[in-house]
């Protein structure tokens, strides 16, 4: 999964990962996720994916 | 794998500390992480060797603990080589040597000359001028090559042309030089009596033909005839008369003789040449002591090669053989086989070109010699130089 335009990683560990973007939280769950590559707006994700949540709004 | 890893990567651990913002400073930043996987307290991951200072200091600020784990690529297995002082000095000399060893000769180009072309134009450019593999080659010394070569009588062109190491050697081989016609102003007499078979007359009048007998000093070939109306004409006499003629020669050929034979000691000699540089190797006593007259040298020129390459060191080695003066005993198959070849070299002497059409031999075998007499049937030009 590659993932662009986000603004800082929340929180990462193998079963989540949690982006904040401009307008708003995804959040991805699923197994044994690692990150391929990480560059200044673009993340590569590698795992096995069960469910991605998108929240409006930033939470602090 | 990327590029990068085969070059100079890093393989870390980050742990404690705000790790998630130790991954949004490095992206921010421009630090690219690859292969980041979750470790209980942090994550793992590898970066440019060249880019770890940067991420250490951001690991600082936000208090992870970075620890390499693994340095990879090609630059990490070179660095304890670029550390030691030796290769940078070897590499410092081995420069200024290698183009100052542009001079020397390290190949010779020989083109399309034969095998033994070769090997005389190799031993006229070493003995006469010394250009060899390993001299330092300079204009002078092409010339005086070029010269060496032509002057050998082998080629009647030579050209050396030097290149970066290689020297090319370019020579045509001298053809025979092409008979000038020169007829004579007297009558051409007979070598020898004999049937004549052709006549292949070049100017002049022929006086004999084909199928004729002539006997020694009988005019073949004549300077003038007379027209029909009495007018003399006068050309020089030149041409060819092959005849058939017979010629004789006898040897005596003693059953025991005195012969100087090889005894199987030698001394051997070994001069190692490295470019204009000679020392004399110690030599190789097969058990000769002195000198003595009938002593053969024999000299042979070793090149040392590497895989076809040509080194700058040559070895003379010059193997002195002693023969002494000793008693041959032949038997009598022996001494036939020594009469024939002794008659046979009169032959050549007397009558080089001939070809043989028959001969009758007559063997005389008496106690302590044996007696060879031969009729040779000869084919050859009989017309008198």
């Amino acid at each position: 999964m590659e993932i662009e335009h986000f603004r800082r990683i929340r929180t990462y560990d193998q079963n989540k990962l949690c982006l904040e973007l401009y307008g708003g939280t995804f959040t991805v769950y699923g197994d044994q996720m690692q990150i391929l590559s990480l560059a200044a707006h673009r993340i590569t994700l590698q795992g096995r994916f069960v469910r991605t949540d998108f929240t409006d709004g930033v939470d602090a | 794998m990327e590029v990068v890893q085969l070059w100079a990567g890093v393989s870390f651990t980050a742990r404690n500390g705000n790790t998630e913002e130790l991954l949004n400073d490095a992206a921010r930043t421009g630090i690219y992480l690859s292969k980041i996987q979750p470790l209980p307290g942090g994550f793992s991951g590898r970066c440019a060797a060249w880019r770890y200072r940067r991420l250490a200091a951001l690991a600082r600020r936000n208090r992870v603990r970075l620890q390499v784990q693994r340095r990879r690529g090609l630059f990490f297995c070179l660095r304890p080589l670029l550390r030691r002082t030796g290769l940078w000095v070897g590499l410092a000399l081995f420069v200024p040597l290698l183009l100052w060893s542009r001079n020397l000769v390290w190949a010779v180009d020989y083109g399309e000359l034969t095998a033994g072309q070769q090997a005389r134009a190799a031993a006229v450019l070493r003995e006469e001028t010394g250009l060899e593999p390993g001299t330092v080659v300079s204009q002078d010394l092409l010339t005086a090559g070029e010269y060496a070569l032509l002057k050998s009588g082998e080629f009647s062109w030579a050209s050396l042309n030097f290149f970066g190491g290689r020297l090319e050697v370019e020579a045509a081989p001298a053809k025979q030089v092409p008979a000038i016609f020169s007829g004579k102003l007297q009558t051409l007499h007979a070598k020898t009596g004999g049937l004549v078979t052709e006549v292949n007359l070049k100017s002049g009048t022929a006086l004999v033909v084909p199928g004729q007998q002539v006997e020694k000093d009988q005019p073949l070939i004549g300077t003038s005839r007379t027209e029909r109306d009495g007018t003399p004409i006068f050309a020089p006499a030149a041409g060819v008369v092959m005849a058939q003629f017979t010629w004789d020669t006898a040897c005596d050929q003693p059953l025991a003789d005195q012969a100087p034979l090889l005894t199987g000691k030698t001394h051997t000699r070994l001069r190692l040449s490295i470019g204009r540089l000679h020392c004399t190797l110690p030599g190789l006593d097969g058990g000769l002591v002195g000198p003595t007259p009938n002593d053969v040298e024999i000299t042979r020129h070793l090149q040392l090669e590497l895989f076809g390459l040509p080194l700058p060191v040559a070895v003379d080695e010059t193997t002195r053989y002693q023969r002494r003066i000793r008693e041959v005993t032949y038997s009598e198959d022996g001494a036939l086989a020594m009469a024939r070849f002794k008659c046979l070299e009169q032959l050549a002497e007397a009558w080089p070109d001939a070809e043989i059409v028959a001969q009758q031999e007559t063997v005389d075998r008496q106690a302590h010699s044996l007696h060879y007499a031969v009729t040779y049937t000869l084919l050859d030009n009989i017309v008198q130089d």
